[in-house]
């Protein structure tokens, strides 16, 4: 009954016009937000859907470098995949003697050579540097062998990729 | 005259201007660069460790001169922690696990224990049981990293 009355004093307006200036003022918010937060790193470094980094308190600076990624099921090196896993083991067919994978040992050796020692802009660029993004469920045994098959192929320099703690 | 040239004045003025801010496609340009940024944001905050891995192979490839003193931690799987000391001084110790797993505020306590009794100790070598996940090797790199430069993984 009280409905009744308030709609016969304020009858409805078919045309309902879109409060435009209200949702300019939140996009406005919103885009200044989000463009304070853009990063304009170097290095846009992004694991994999099935890859979750540790997390460390202390870290250094990104750079961009190399590359290898440890999945449960796959190793990748800048994304492209080169061995297969089954939850973090090597297949049979692929381990060699000391235990790391022959597949993973010729391409590193592949990319080590083909590395550039200056970048495009002719900034000198350090080849034997890696950046492992490692799942943090892998087992020391398959970082080990990932680890000695890099050192064995010329990379000396290794840079664990890790999310900072805060 | 001025307000007439303009149109300002009210009432029966042929060439009064009145400007309307199109916010449509104000509107338009805002959803596509917020969804962009959206898109393209990323919520994480990537950091890094350098680390070494001992030298595969012959002795004599290996250019890097020998630490005098090097401490050595093992992460066994059972939670418990090894500390070992070489080279110019010697201790061991073995920390047991916290709620079955490993003690890293301990771990942390004894390194600079250590590192203020050897100050030309700067060198750590951790290595783990094989089944040890990465995530607590991760942890305790963080924890050695604090008092000592250079940190390698594995053993000599």
């Amino acid at each position: 009954m009280g409905v009744q009355k308030f709609l016969k004093k304020h009858p409805l307006n078919e045309d309902m016009a879109l409060q435009i200036t209200s949702m300019a003022d939140i996009f406005t918010i919103i885009l200044v937000f989000l463009l304070k937060s853009f990063s304009t790193s170097v290095t846009s470094i992004s694991p994999s859907n099935d890859v979750v980094l540790p997390s460390a308190l202390n870290s250094d600076e990104v750079v961009d470098s190399m590359k290898l990624e440890i999945s449960p099921s796959v190793i990748l090196i800048d994304d492209k995949p080169i061995t297969t896993m089954r939850e973090f083991r090597f297949e049979a067919s692929d381990v060699e003697r000391d235990g790391t994978a022959r597949s993973l040992n010729s391409t590193l050796i592949r990319e080590r050579k083909k590395r550039p020692e200056k970048d495009a802009e002719g900034k000198p660029v350090n080849p034997s540097q890696i950046l492992v993004l490692a799942d943090q469920k892998t087992p020391y045994a398959t970082l080990k062998a990932v680890l000695n098959s890099a050192s064995s192929s010329g990379f000396t320099e290794f840079k664990l990729v890790v999310v900072k703690d805060e | 005259m001025s307000s007439k040239l303009l149109g300002l004045h009210s009432g029966g003025g042929e060439t009064e201007q009145d400007f309307e801010l199109n916010l449509a496609s104000i509107i338009d340009c805002f959803t596509v660069l917020i969804t962009y940024l959206l898109i393209s944001a990323s919520f994480l905050t990537i950091g890094m460790f350098d680390v070494n891995v001992p030298s595969v192979g012959p002795a004599s490839n290996s250019t890097a001169p020998t630490p005098k003193i090097t401490l050595s931690v093992k992460l066994k799987q059972n939670g418990q922690l090894t500390i070992n000391v070489s080279g110019a001084a010697k201790q061991s110790l073995s920390l047991s696990s916290k709620d079955k797993n490993w003690d890293f505020d301990q771990l942390a306590a004894q390194v600079e224990e250590m590192k203020k009794k050897w100050p030309a100790m700067d060198t750590a070598m951790i290595s783990a049981d094989g089944l040890v996940e990465y995530a607590p090797l991760v942890k305790a790199i963080d924890q050695l990293r604090k008092h000592l430069p250079f940190v390698f993984i594995g053993e000599r």
